[in-house]
């Protein structure tokens, strides 16, 4: 299936699943079951799974655009997360189809583990998936913080694949959502008129959403860069992706909630579902120093110039 | 937003070009103290330019008929990160590709595509662009420069300031008033190529707070020229020069001015033998801003190639890639005088210091940050 036959099925099921209202009531940790049923019921969340195990065997690449809808529909499931936990199960011959799967990678919270039934844990011996049960929630975004779970990630010298996939994954929410954000920007300050003109003729507030646009694009490059040579993200080329998101992720949300006022406080405005979900994917799954230092610890000794290295290892 | 801003490889055929350019750049520098190759840019070599002419690189994007490769912007794309990468000194021609020889090819007449754009591409003719003025910077509508016509041509009157290469160059293309007052804005400008051997044309180099000499004052006292002086239509010299522009800013190459001082900063890392997390954690985050900004760049050469014109997506990666070009001193500064133990090479230094005081123009030349993002803006339907 090409990306627009995907994305636009995707997408509307996703406008109709998760209205500003659903977003409020499962921000308070009320679910509708009906919700997962609906998305385990349209095949989407087995986009990766290979075909020998009943999967649509998409790549990668052609799945990005679920990840950016996601994040630009503000949906705070683990959605993202189970659809690349299917396709680790599956690859490794397990069980795959147990609902919502959320991804033991090192990370100061788990999103939407609240409502998961399993994390997916990998060590040297492959992936497996455990019970999660009694999950703690913390703070404004009722995000659960990561139990100390046997959490895998890069550090012990071994490269897995849970990790890199989930950081394109957080990247690609942050970037959808702050997408969203931008085009909320630019409509309220079209709209909204302050000294007698639309504010958004003030060339400051132009100059301020021309940068956060900037940081946005950057980031969905880096995106692209991660999936578009391999069949699964590579380390370097999947830290670069969460790093420059994770970079772009406060000054969207300082330049939007600027722009808006007063107004963009307020509980009942949308702004702050779509900013939540920022803030959350920037702190998933390590940030931006996390993958930084994971990139810097690969090149310190490597004697290539830097654009041998880059075009080498992220762009081939 | 901006959803047709799309990454995209280099195809096969233009990634042939690298290994020459690459092995031309490495001639060019073998003797050069890193210094002097973190001019790049601003690094005029006549005689190096020629030999990427003969070498068929330059002009790669211009039609064969005219002395060009008849190639498409990626190629351009690959010779030009592997020349910037290198610090080879590439002014001398670049100007004349990148702007002078597209706009030409545009608005130009026949005998003017052929008397200028095979010798640009052969890296012999060599041109300035005469824009800004005293009271016409951002503002550029504002210029006061005077061709009166007169029989058979113009009678050149005023002034051109911070004009690039002028003192080495063959040729100006000059945006002038030919009709109407500076009040009358946009109105009766016109482009004219002004010899600049012709009499009356005066050039006092400014000196740079590095101590160069690129850019220079221009004076024209009553400097006759021909009525094959005109680029394109009387009075639309605005419009020619906005296209001009474009040209300017489509260009992939800003993000690569300060990568000779990254390499040699890296290189000193690795002479001091650091591990150390905070060392692993500044080199990481800034080899992952150079990756998004070449893919951005990439996006925007795919775009060009499809014959569009990008120039919000260019303004774009011209405002993040001369941050992240004037990012790399600072942070290599504080990285260096972090480390008072640690014996830096005077190169490394020399091009450390160089580089902080001469990256406020990465943001300056070709359209201020402020002019980028109300382009931007624009694009974004805010204005």
């Amino acid at each position: 299936m090409d990306e627009i036959g995907l994305l636009e099925p995707f997408d509307r099921m996703l406008a109709d699943l998760f209205s500003s209202a659903t977003l409020r009531q499962i921000g308070r940790g009320e679910l509708d079951p009906e919700i997962w049923i609906t998305l385990e019921s349209s095949g989407f969340l087995d986009a990766l799974v290979c075909e020998e195990s009943g999967g649509a065997n998409l790549s990668f690449a052609t799945v990005l655009p679920l990840f950016l809808a996601l994040g630009r529909r503000a949906v705070p499931l683990p959605v993202g997360e189970t659809i690349l936990a299917r396709a680790l199960l599956a690859q490794a011959g397990s069980d795959y189809r147990l609902g919502p799967i959320v991804l033991g990678v090192p990370s100061l919270i788990l999103p939407g583990a609240e409502h998961a039934n399993f994390v997916l844990t990998e060590d040297s011996r492959g992936v497996k998936l455990q019970r999660l049960d009694g999950v703690e929630t913390v703070g404004a975004s009722r995000d659960p913080l990561s139990r100390k779970e046997p959490a895998i990630g890069m550090e012990e010298g071994r490269v897995t694949k849970t990790a890199p996939a989930a950081a394109v994954l957080y990247a690609a929410l942050i970037v959808g959502a702050s997408e969203a954000v931008l085009e909320m920007c630019v409509d309220y300050s079209l709209q909204r008129t302050q000294f007698g003109k639309p504010i958004a003729r003030q060339q400051v507030l132009q100059q301020n959403l021309a940068l956060a646009s900037e940081h946005v694009v950057a980031a969905r490059m880096a995106c692209e860069t991660a999936v578009r040579h391999s069949s699964w993200p590579s380390p370097l080329a999947a830290a670069s992706a969460k790093l420059i998101a994770s970079r772009a992720a406060p000054v969207v949300a300082g330049i939007a909630h600027g722009l808006h006022g007063a107004i963009g406080i307020s509980g009942e405005h949308d702004l702050n579902l779509l900013i939540r979900r920022i803030h959350a994917s920037r702190l998933a799954g390590g940030a931006e120093n996390y993958w930084a230092g994971l990139i810097g610890r690969e090149i310190l000794a490597d004697p290539r110039s830097t654009l041998d290295l880059v075009r080498e290892e992220m762009f081939s | 937003m901006f959803s047709s801003f799309s990454l995209s490889d280099i195809p096969g055929a233009d990634e042939e070009f690298r290994s020459r350019a690459r092995d031309l750049a490495a001639s060019a520098v073998a003797n050069m103290p890193m210094d002097r190759r973190a001019r790049s840019w601003m690094g005029f070599d006549a005689e190096f330019s020629r030999r990427l002419g003969q070498a068929g690189l330059i002009g790669l994007m211009l039609p064969e008929e005219y002395g060009g490769a008849g190639r498409g912007p990626f190629s351009r794309f690959v010779v030009v990160e592997e020349l910037l990468s290198a610090g080879a000194p590439v002014s001398a021609h670049w100007i004349a590709e990148r702007q002078s020889a597209p706009l030409l090819l545009k608005f130009g007449t026949e005998t003017q595509r052929h008397k200028y754009v095979p010798g640009i591409c052969r890296g012999e003719i060599f041109f300035c662009i005469g824009m800004s003025e005293p009271n016409a910077g951002s503002d550029l509508a504002s210029v006061r420069t005077r061709a009166e016509p007169i029989d058979n041509g113009w009678l050149l009157n005023g002034q051109k300031i911070w004009t690039t290469n002028a003192l080495h160059s063959d040729y100006m293309i000059a945006l002038v008033r030919t009709s109407g007052t500076p009040e009358d804005r946009h109105k009766g400008l016109s482009q004219l190529i002004v010899d600049l051997r012709l009499p009356g044309v005066e050039i006092r180099p400014i000196r740079d707070l590095a101590g160069d000499e690129h850019f220079a004052e221009v004076f024209f006292d009553n400097v006759e020229l021909d009525t094959s002086a005109l680029i394109g239509e009387e009075g639309k010299g605005w419009q020619q020069v906005a296209a001009e522009l474009a040209f300017e800013r489509s260009g992939p190459e800003r993000i690569y001015s300060s990568l000779v001082l990254l390499d040699g900063w890296r290189q000193h890392l690795r002479n001091s033998g650091r591990s150390d997390e905070t060392t692993a954690r500044t080199l990481g985050s800034l080899v992952a801003r150079f990756s998004s900004l070449r893919a951005m760049s990439l996006a925007c050469t795919a775009q060009l190639a499809l014959g569009e014109s990008p120039v919000v997506e260019a303004s774009m990666v011209k405002d993040l890639g001369t941050a992240f070009e004037q990012d790399i001193p600072r942070i290599v500064g504080d990285d260096l005088a972090s480390h008072p133990e640690e014996d830096v090479d005077q190169d490394l230094y020399k091009t450390l210091a160089y580089i902080e005081m001469i990256c406020p123009s990465f943001s300056l030349r070709g359209g201020t940050r402020e002019i980028l993002r109300g382009i931007i803006a624009r694009g974004m339907g805010l204005r």
